[in-house]
């Protein structure tokens, strides 16, 4: 009730009600239930009436009579609606029935894998079938099989459990090359869950969608025929995405019957405190304060960072808060909980949140999943979590059968959340994004080919799940030419003498940079990056967080691959500066911009060559985000083969904006002494253009300044006569534009690097850019080219293609309707950061874009 | 299809059309350059070559030690002699714990008057494995038992992942299994800090192998590298290699056999080996073989401190046999020798046994004060000091049950 009456309190005052940007309602629905189908076993049955579950929902109905026909399924009902009963009853249910039949259960993390053990057991200590072995032998019905696994307890759960409860990472390195150990499940395998399947897209969803080739691949070969039954969170497009993963037909068990009581949630953006710089309260303050309210109202609270820095520093500042000072136990109460925190320890978190100890946890995305942390009253999402899909997930965390629930999404200045701020109805109606993959990647599959081909061998026109069949027999071929394999009697055979499965599925890079600490003598290895993360990350003086401890890189060497890091007290961070060229070039889609004004500008959609380099970083206060100095740095090129997709502005678009430049380009005030540097910067040049090398005649010739004059803070500064250059006015004229497309461009550029992967649901480091005022490739036209950072490309740049115009309209509209004068780290770019302030630039060229003057 | 491997090549997948000509017809087995001989089954063919080796040794058809069959615990095998068992040894195609590596080359050895004949099954070819298997559960079907360096861990569960890897079951269960390096670990501990084969060959059995032999970590390496180029003269080091490792463990297995059947002494120049051939028969309780190995043991104990080890672990034994009057002259010479426990040991027998608490007291006080003697560091005292205060505690309570009741009322 309580929450109630906060709600109302906050409709009415202004301080709050002002900043809050969208009140959104979902009203309450009663669940349906039904009771369990005839065919439930019945110590199955007591044992769930044991635990409080006296009959169905519809959709757990549903699912399980779908399972009953032979039929994979696909579980979307949504958090908290009893997804895994969906599952465990009809599996349950064939295990008592068939006593050696087995199911192999993958979730995306340890601790989900953990949390669902526990669970399931409680349900299992009922039903005494299934507890005989495990009191009379010890033999453990659920066998969790992780890294963590004792040596020991492995070759009894490979030998006994009946459900294997693992992750991928360790059905890749641990069971899958161990086959023959594992022949009793691969020969009983009746059931195969994914848990959590909208985790599984970009890189390591095509390395999943590999490894569940090899899977069935092993499966069949010990003859059995697995029911797969997958779930998923939030994502558009499920049923297909599921299919694509397993590559077989699913069911879909969509509807969520399990009641829900009034949800509400609020877009709150921090209101502006500088809008020169479009400079808004720090979202931490605010975070506070709502805090304080939700806790004087008794509200039990998570809130999601977005990083685990950030958990860290908003766990410091609610502890130290004033407004938190009626809470006498804040220590207690208030509860950080990250992946690198101990299991025990969260184990203890989760627990102490059901019984209402912690009344506040903060958390990054490790909570989101579907570890049981009780029904909790308010989420708290500081920040855009980077997906609508993940958005819902970690709002659902707040969410009662029968009350009321807040969602508040607390947005910041970058430019998504003021994208989102601006657009709040835009983020509910759209659908959630739909993951991406692409199993055949060339370069994804080889390595997985390589690992199927080590387990068992291929015959000479064997299929690969659905990976076309030329691509295949070309691979296995490059594999015999690389000397990994083996062609005999009509069959191939790995030869090498090392496994192949070393390379981890999150990364699609074939070499790692270990990094080494070794303040303490001993040299320390702290983890693994791949190569291209490493020459971004732990470049030569970059600072390295680890556990949220900073580290400065020593060294970074390439040959050893290896990266020399040493603790560190310094206050700032590195952001690398890099440097894109584009070798190849080889359009494979292109289509003009139908609504702009001119008919020409192309979208285009291809492969390309990206050089790319890391030639220096800056150093940026980690509070102010000043910049406090630029190094320079030279680490060696990386070329990467990939897909792309850009945009070329044609000549009439040019032409106009040469206009509009004239328009653009207003009268600076120079200064005092400027009438007289102009003269002796005329003098100094012989009164010749330094371009054309025309001398003036009865109009004096323009006088530039090299680095625009608002990138000083003096005039003085500006004016020296070494930053000064004497152009005639049609070179000037051309100099500015230059200025002004290469400004409009990097704007443009700046805010399609932060919105596109919100569109192609990817992680901004999926995506890079290249900005070429005169591209050499299309006809020295203005060009914006976004890259795949993945070699080979997995269908990013095409959904981009695809869907570039509804991109740019809402890029335009995103930058139009952003408070600052000049661009600011919320839309183009921070004028101190991007140089010349695009933003009217990249305004004007938008609208000719979108066809809008 | 060229437009596929442009499109692989500019990724870095290079496919090098040129070299893929049509696969060759298959190459004849080589047999001959490796002086093997095809064999060949309903599953197809593989190489078998086969030498006799002199021993070296002046055995007879040996029957195997009963104490060693104990510690095999295999209890149901009975009169068994050394040909009665199979020596195994195997060379495979990858490293330790990847589970779809095989064996490429299986080594078997069977003891005979004759001296030893050594049968290696060798596939040059993958498709050859289920060839091999088959020949190999046949040897297997002929013997009693195998006998392994470190099969426990390695051979025996890799081969068995290849029976079932190919859906049978592994041809083991019935037999016994020595691993010979487990009890290798057992006598030579104290004495050999590395108990591989090629070190325990050259200290124990001297036997010397050619110098070019190759370490057994190049091996899965040459194989591969056969594999690519098919040249058949560089699988002949790993003949031999395992040749020499079957030969070793017969040799091994024979000097052990005897050693602890009727242990000779020339076999036991070394005081370690003694204690430790002392220790394993106390370990397995024969205790008529144990007893008079400790007594040999203490008379030519090297230093006084072992010589209280061994005088402790010998009464020790007869305790666990209740035979006291035998441990008490042990105990007492070890306490002479300056052993706290076995004044803890004597203090435990007067009191629990005797019931003698004075003397049981006066042993519990030459305790605590053998242990404030320079020879003891603070961490000794810490260790025993407790337990000795509360054992004198109850001492006194037992002797004078009055006077303490009377202490207590002051």
């Amino acid at each position: 009730m309580s929450l109630d009456l906060l709600l109302d309190q906050w409709k009415t005052d202004k301080t709050i009600r002002n900043n809050i940007v969208y009140w959104h309602k979902i009203p309450p629905h009663p669940g349906q239930y039904c009771s369990f189908p005839d065919n439930v076993e019945p110590a199955l049955r007591g044992a769930l009436i044991q635990q409080g579950i006296r009959q169905l929902y519809l959709h757990q109905y549903q699912a399980f009579q779908y399972v009953q026909e032979n039929n994979n399924i696909l579980i979307t009902s949504g958090t908290a609606s009893g997804k895994s009963l969906c599952y465990n009853l009809p599996i349950l249910n064939h295990l008592m029935r068939y006593p050696y039949a087995c199911a192999l259960y993958l979730f995306p993390t340890k601790a989900l894998a953990h949390d669902q053990a526990y669970k399931l057991n409680s349900v299992l200590k009922e039903i005494p079938q299934f507890q005989n072995d495990q009191i009379q032998k010890h033999y453990p019905f659920i066998g969790l099989y992780d890294g963590d696994t004792l040596q020991s307890h492995r070759q009894v759960i490979r030998n006994h459990s009946r459900l294997i409860f693992t992750n991928p990472d360790m059905l890749h390195f641990g069971i899958l090359p161990n086959h023959p150990q594992w022949e009793r499940l691969f020969s009983n395998l009746d059931f195969v869950v994914i848990d959590e399947i909208h985790l599984y897209r970009g890189v390591f969803g095509s390395h999943v969608a590999n490894l569940i080739r090899r899977l069935k691949r092993l499966v069949k070969y010990y003859g059995s025929k697995p029911i797969f039954i997958l779930t998923s969170g939030t994502i558009s497009n499920p049923v297909q995405f599921a299919s694509q993963l397993i590559e077989e037909p699913v069911k879909n068990v969509a509807e969520d019957t399990s009641p829900k009581g009034e949800r509400n949630l609020l877009f709150y953006n921090p209101p502006i405190i500088n809008p020169e710089f479009g400079l808004r309260a720090h979202p931490f303050n605010e975070a506070k304060e709502i805090v304080g309210d939700l806790l004087r109202h008794h509200s039990q609270v998570i809130v999601f960072a977005t990083s685990h820095r950030a958990v860290e520093r908003l766990l410091i500042e609610l502890r130290q808060s004033p407004e938190l000072n009626f809470d006498s136990n804040r220590e207690q109460s208030i509860q950080g909980y990250r992946s690198s925190y101990l299991p025990q320890r969260r184990r203890q978190i989760e627990q102490d949140l059901k019984k209402g100890i912690i009344r506040v946890v903060i958390t990054t995305n490790a909570l989101e999943l579907g570890i049981d942390i009780g029904e909790l009253e308010t989420a708290i999402l500081v920040g855009f979590p980077g997906s609508i899909a993940s958005t819902w997930q970690q709002l659902s965390r707040a969410g009662r059968k029968n009350q009321t629930s807040l969602g508040i999404i607390l947005l910041t200045s970058n430019p998504l959340d003021q994208y989102i701020s601006r657009n709040p109805q835009y983020f509910l109606q759209r659908s959630p994004e739909q993951p991406l993959i692409d199993p055949d990647n060339p370069l994804i599959l080889l390595r997985h080919l390589q690992c199927a081909l080590a387990e068992l061998p291929f015959e000479e026109s064997e299929r690969f799940g659905n990976a076309d069949v030329n691509l295949i027999k070309a691979l296995l071929d490059a594999l015999v030419y690389q000397k990994t394999a083996i062609f005999s009697s009509q069959q191939y055979f790995y030869i090498k003498s090392t496994p192949p499965q070393t390379f981890s599925l999150r990364t699609n890079s074939y070499t790692n940079i270990q990094l080494i600490c070794e303040d303490e003598g001993k040299p320390k290895i702290l983890g693994m990056l791949d190569r291209e993360t490493a020459d971004r990350l732990v470049h030569p003086g970059a600072i390295y967080l680890h556990e949220g401890e900073p580290y400065q890189v020593l060294a970074l060497d390439h040959e050893r691959n290896v990266a020399k890091l040493s603790r560190t007290t310094v206050e700032y961070l590195t952001n690398p500066h890099q440097d894109s060229t584009i070798n190849e070039f080889n359009p494979l889609e292109i289509k003009n911009i139908q609504n702009s004004f001119t008919s020409n500008n192309v979208l285009g959609f291809g492969d390309v060559t990206v050089t790319t380099q890391i030639n220096g970083y800056s150093k940026v206060n980690w509070i102010t985000h000043q910049v406090l100095e630029r190094v320079a740095l030279s680490l060696p090129p990386r070329t990467l083969s990939t897909k792309a997709f850009w945009l070329t502005l044609d000549k009439e678009t040019v032409d106009f904006l040469r206009e509009q430049g004239a328009w653009s380009a207003q009268p600076n005030k120079y200064g005092a002494g400027w009438t007289q540097q102009k003269a002796l910067a005329r003098a100094r040049d012989n009164y010749r253009c330094q371009i054309c090398g025309v001398v003036e005649t009865d109009r004096a010739h323009d006088v530039h300044h090299k680095i625009p004059f608002r990138h000083f803070k003096s005039s003085e500064e500006a004016n020296r006569l070494d930053n000064l250059i004497t152009l005639c006015r049609k070179c000037h004229q051309k100099v500015e534009l230059n200025l002004h497309i290469q400004s409009g461009l990097a704007g443009l550029g700046y805010a399609f690097n932060h919105i596109a992967p919100f569109f192609a649901m990817c992680d901004r480091n999926d995506l890079g850019i290249h900005i070429d005022p005169s591209f050499k490739w299309m006809d020295r036209l203005p060009t914006i080219l976004i890259y795949e950072n993945i070699a080979g490309g997995i269908g990013l740049c095409r959904r981009i293609y695809e869907i570039a115009l509804e991109l740019i309209y809402s890029v335009y509209h995103h930058i139009q309707q952003c408070p600052c004068d000049e661009g600011c780290p919320s839309c183009t770019g921070a004028v101190s950061e991007n140089g010349i302030g695009g933003k009217t630039e990249a305004l004007t060229l938008l609208k000719v874009l979108v066809g809008n003057e | 299809m060229n437009d596929l491997y442009n499109h692989l090549k500019a990724l870095g997948i290079n496919i090098g059309i040129d070299s893929l000509k049509s696969p060759k017809s298959k190459p004849l087995l080589p047999a001959d350059l490796l002086g093997g001989r095809v064999v060949e089954n309903h599953q197809g063919n593989l190489i078998l070559v086969e030498k006799r080796l002199n021993l070296e040794l002046p055995i007879s058809n040996d029957p195997i030690s009963p104490i060693f069959i104990k510690w095999a615990n295999s209890i149901n095998l009975e009169k068994v002699n050394v040909s009665d068992f199979t020596i195994l040894d195997i060379e495979t195609t990858g490293m330790l714990g990847w589970g779809t590596v095989y064996a490429f080359l299986v080594g078997l050895g069977r003891i005979s008057p004759e001296g030893i004949l050594v049968q290696q099954y060798l596939i040059t070819d993958p498709t050859q494995e289920i060839a091999q298997l088959i020949e190999l559960e046949a040897q297997f079907a002929k013997t009693k038992g195998i006998i392994t360096y470190n099969g426990k861990s390695f051979d025996i569960p890799l081969i068995s992942n290849r029976y079932r890897f190919y859906r049978t079951h592994p041809p083991f269960n019935t037999l016994a299994h020595l691993d010979l390096l487990h009890l290798s670990r057992r006598i030579w501990k104290e004495r050999l800090p590395n108990r591989a084969l090629r070190n325990i060959e050259a200290e124990i059995l001297d036997i010397q192998r050619a110098e070019n032999d190759i370490p057994g970590w190049l091996i899965p390496q040459i194989y591969s590298q056969f594999l690519q180029d098919q040249r058949a003269e560089i699988l002949l080091p790993i003949l031999y290699h395992n040749q020499m490792d079957v030969y070793s463990l017969a040799k091994l297995f024979i000097h052990l056999n005897n050693l602890i059947e009727e242990p000779n002494q020339k076999d036991l120049e070394f005081i370690q080996d003694q204690i430790a051939l002392a220790r394993f028969y106390a370990n397995l309780k024969f205790n008529e073989r144990a007893i008079p190995q400790y007594q040999k043991c203490i008379e030519s104990a090297e230093t006084s401190s072992q010589k209280l080890q061994l005088l402790e672990e010998l009464a020790n034994l007869y305790k666990k046999m209740k035979d006291y009057p035998q441990a008490i002259p042990l105990w007492e010479q070890a306490a002479a020798l300056g052993s706290v426990k076995a004044y803890i040991e004597l203090a435990k027998y007067y009191e629990h046994q005797t019931k003698d608490y004075s003397i049981a007291y006066q042993m519990t006080k030459a305790a605590m004060s053998l242990l404030d003697s320079e020879r003891f560091n603070q961490f000794d005292r810490l260790y025993w000091q407790s337990g000795l205060q509360y054992r004198l505690d109850r001492l006194r309570r037992n002797i004078f049950p009055r006077t303490l009741e009377e202490e207590d009322h002051e």
